[in-house]
């Protein structure tokens, strides 16, 4: 009896705590993990070869921000040292001495300096027109007689520079008959102009659009010597501060020494930086503009693949 | 030739030569160190490769040489115009249209460019001068050229010279923009000889004669017609030429000085004599020597006579040339059954054929600069110029005709030039022969001008 009494009671006992487990214990024991949070990797690839830039997103009509206009670097030191006398040596400072020896006049050249009293300009062809109104000729120009003709060969395919970007170097034997050469790759960037306070994050990332974006820019300015010997080994790094304009503020080629002792690679870094400061002021995506400025860029002119030599 | 004296001319105050010098002199020792490896760091957070490029002619603006007298400022205006006509025809260089120029050469020779002006016209480089004569008959011809992007000379000389002399001057200015622009030498200061041709394609009356390379300063330097004169060449370090002549239909190799026209025979052998040219140093002469059926290639020293074989196959070995090291010989032979390409060391040793496309080789001739060897290639029907690595691979064929041939190179090893002629027909009537310069990258294709038909055009060196 006893005994009964004891074995009911633990096995009400025992009911009831299966039961309140079953019922409040259960769930939380059985509750999934918190979910981790961890970042979802998500590689960014280059959409195409060529991407225009993010649509201008700014659609707030802002004042027309006043363009910035070309940078043009402080004018050379207005008028130079005082312009000596009448008839004085040139700008440099140093005195243009008739240095040199009288050398023997060897055996006399035939045709003796022609003397005409007339200043023709010189006959050139390819007339560049200059850009919208006429250049303030600041002096009259003399018109003068047509320059002599003279026994310049004349072109015989005056083909406008191959622009083949794939691979400049002529080969016969890789272009068919009647293939039309290839037509050159014109850049349609007309990207819309940022405006430049739109909000600007300086951690805000950069996508692959973005560096295509400034890459387009400066591939189509860059003229590269590509018929130098050994052009494939000229890599050519520059470091390049912009301001959140796009202007260029500074390009420095990374490898001045080897400018200064290699001839080829010397004009190599300057068409690299002759084509940064050609495409200031840089157009910037939208909102990179604080990112985009507060480093320097690295650009590397690399010009392997403009001679087939992937 | 004329004398030339010339030393650079340094920047006027306030800029600098050359872009790598003044922040030297600044960044010393620990500076510099932790400057660059500042640099290096930032550097590292943004990066863009540009692969691309839009090769073309760089924009420059050659303003008329400036000259207080009219007789000076008509020299400065020819000189100008003979470096923009250099310029130009390199295919390396868009010369501007000197009517869009704002600054004036007066205002140039007063005071330094105004850049914004040059940079208004797309200009990318700007040359300007001015010419001064001399009490003693001279003229002093200076002349800068500018970067105007970054508002620097680039480079700049003074030359001291007869005013007879202004051509030459013209033409040394001209390489020396060409050098500091593209980094290799120029070659415009330079000369071609060629075999001048008239007469009915039957009975060619064939003179050897010389011209500046834009064609300027003509003069035959064999009068007379009754001997033909063929395949005349360079020497790579002098003003000799040599060639092969027949006298009393005997053809011979001979070497003459074109100052001086005098010429002499290379030796007398027993056989028959041709394709000859110098090696690198000038003091040898390799060429082809024919004798019971075979043909051979020889070497010759133009001092000692000494001569010696270098090949003995039973084939036609012919068109040897030199590799500008002096170390290999390439050549022509059809040992192999058709006509191709050979390369051997200097003394006849290790040949290994190169050439291994369709068609026959013909007439190698290695670049002054190493990199390349051009030749003729006749296939189907028809003839290229082409180029290819020493070691025969890089195979680019750069032009084609019913006759294209002979190539030879530039000094600087980029352009090459060639003959070309014309069908002739059936009454044997055309056949018109011209020269023709190709740049190495296949572009800019251009004939030169020459008074009567011409052929078998060899380039000289620089003038020294």
């Amino acid at each position: 009896m006893n005994r009964m009494q004891r074995a009911a009671l633990g096995s009400g006992a025992f009911h009831v705590a299966v039961f309140a487990l079953a019922i409040w214990g259960v769930p939380t024991l059985f509750d999934p993990p918190p979910i981790e949070d961890t970042p979802l990797i998500i590689e960014v690839l280059p959409i195409a070869e060529i991407t225009n830039a993010p649509k201008a997103t700014a659609p707030t009509p802002e004042p027309p921000k006043p363009e910035p206009p070309k940078p043009e670097p402080p004018p050379p030191a207005p008028t130079p040292p005082p312009p000596p006398r009448a008839e004085a040596p040139p700008p440099p400072p140093e005195p243009l001495k008739v240095e040199a020896p009288p050398a023997p006049p060897l055996p006399p050249p035939p045709e003796p300096p022609k003397v005409v009293a007339a200043l023709p300009p010189p006959k050139v062809e390819a007339p560049v027109p200059p850009k919208a109104e006429p250049p303030p000729s600041p002096a009259p120009r003399p018109q003068a007689a047509k320059p002599p003709p003279m026994p310049t060969p004349r072109p015989v395919r005056k083909e406008a520079p191959k622009l083949d970007i794939d691979q400049v170097l002529k080969d016969l034997t890789k272009r068919k008959p009647n293939e039309p050469a290839p037509a050159p790759q014109q850049q349609a960037a007309v990207a819309p102009r940022a405006a430049a306070n739109a909000p600007s994050n300086p951690n805000l990332a950069l996508s692959m659009s973005d560096i295509d974006m400034i890459r387009q820019q400066i591939t189509s300015n860059w003229n590269p010597p590509i018929g130098a010997k050994d052009a494939q080994n000229m890599i050519v790094a520059v470091s390049v501060a912009i301001s959140r304009d796009g202007t260029v503020a500074d390009v420095r080629i990374e490898d001045e020494a080897r400018a200064a002792r290699d001839d080829v690679f010397r004009v190599f870094a300057e068409s690299a930086r002759r084509a940064v400061l050609r495409s200031s002021p840089l157009r910037l995506p939208p909102g990179k503009e604080e990112r985009l400025s507060s480093d320097r860029l690295q650009i590397v002119f690399n010009p392997k693949e403009l001679l087939g030599m992937r | 030739m004329m004398t030339l004296s010339s030393r650079p001319l340094s920047p006027p105050a306030g800029f600098s030569a050359d872009w790598s010098m003044g922040r030297r002199l600044v960044l010393t020792g620990g500076v510099a160190a932790f400057w660059g490896f500042s640099q290096k760091m930032a550097a590292a957070e943004i990066r863009i490769d540009i692969t691309r490029g839009q090769p073309q002619p760089l924009p420059v603006a050659v303003s008329t040489f400036f000259g207080a007298t009219p007789e000076e400022a008509q020299v400065g205006a020819d000189m100008a115009r003979v470096v923009t006509a250099d310029l130009e025809r390199s295919g390396l260089f868009r010369p501007l249209d000197p009517r869009a120029f704002i600054q004036t050469p007066a205002a140039l020779k007063a005071a330094p460019p105004r850049f914004p002006d040059w940079r208004q016209i797309n200009a990318q480089a700007l040359v300007h001068g001015n010419g001064e004569g001399q009490r003693d008959g001279r003229v002093k011809v200076e002349f800068r050229l500018w970067d105007v992007f970054v508002d620097q000379q680039m480079a700049g000389s003074v030359f001291t010279t007869p005013a007879s002399n202004w051509r030459r001057v013209a033409h040394v200015i001209a390489d020396a923009i060409y050098k500091r622009v593209t980094g290799e030498d120029g070659y415009f200061d330079t000369r071609v000889v060629y075999v001048s041709e008239r007469g009915p394609q039957q009975r060619r009356l064939k003179r050897l004669a010389i011209m500046d390379q834009d064609g300027a300063n003509h003069k035959f330097l064999t009068t007379d017609e009754r001997f033909l004169v063929l395949t005349p060449r360079f020497s790579p370090t002098s003003q000799e030429i040599t060639y092969l002549s027949y006298v009393n239909n005997r053809p011979r190799v001979y070497v003459m000085d074109v100052d001086t026209a005098r010429q002499e025979v290379v030796g007398d052998f027993p056989g028959i004599t041709f394709a000859p040219r110098f090696s690198p140093d000038g003091n040898r002469v390799v060429l082809s020597l024919s004798e019971d059926g075979d043909t051979r290639i020889y070497v010759m020293d133009l001092r000692t006579k000494a001569f010696s074989r270098l090949t003995s196959s039973t084939a036609i070995d012919t068109s040897p040339c030199f590799a500008p090291d002096g170390r290999q010989i390439v050549f022509n032979s059809d040992r192999g059954g058709s006509q191709q390409l050979y390369v051997m060391e200097a003394n006849g040793a290790d040949v290994r054929r190169i050439s291994f496309g369709a068609g026959k080789y013909a007439t190698p001739v290695w670049s002054p600069r190493g990199d390349l060897i051009a030749f003729t290639k006749i296939t189907e029907g028809k003839f290229y110029i082409g180029v290819m690595r020493p070691d025969g691979s890089g195979e680019r064929l750069l032009t084609e005709s019913f006759l294209v041939e002979g190539p030879t190179w530039a000094p600087n090893g980029r352009v090459i030039m060639y003959f070309r002629q014309e069908r002739t027909n059936e009454r044997g009537q055309g056949g018109r022969t011209r020269l023709y310069s190709i740049d190495l990258t296949g572009d800019n294709e251009r004939e030169i001008n020459t008074p009567e038909d011409a052929s078998d055009p060899a380039w000289s060196p620089l003038i020294p």
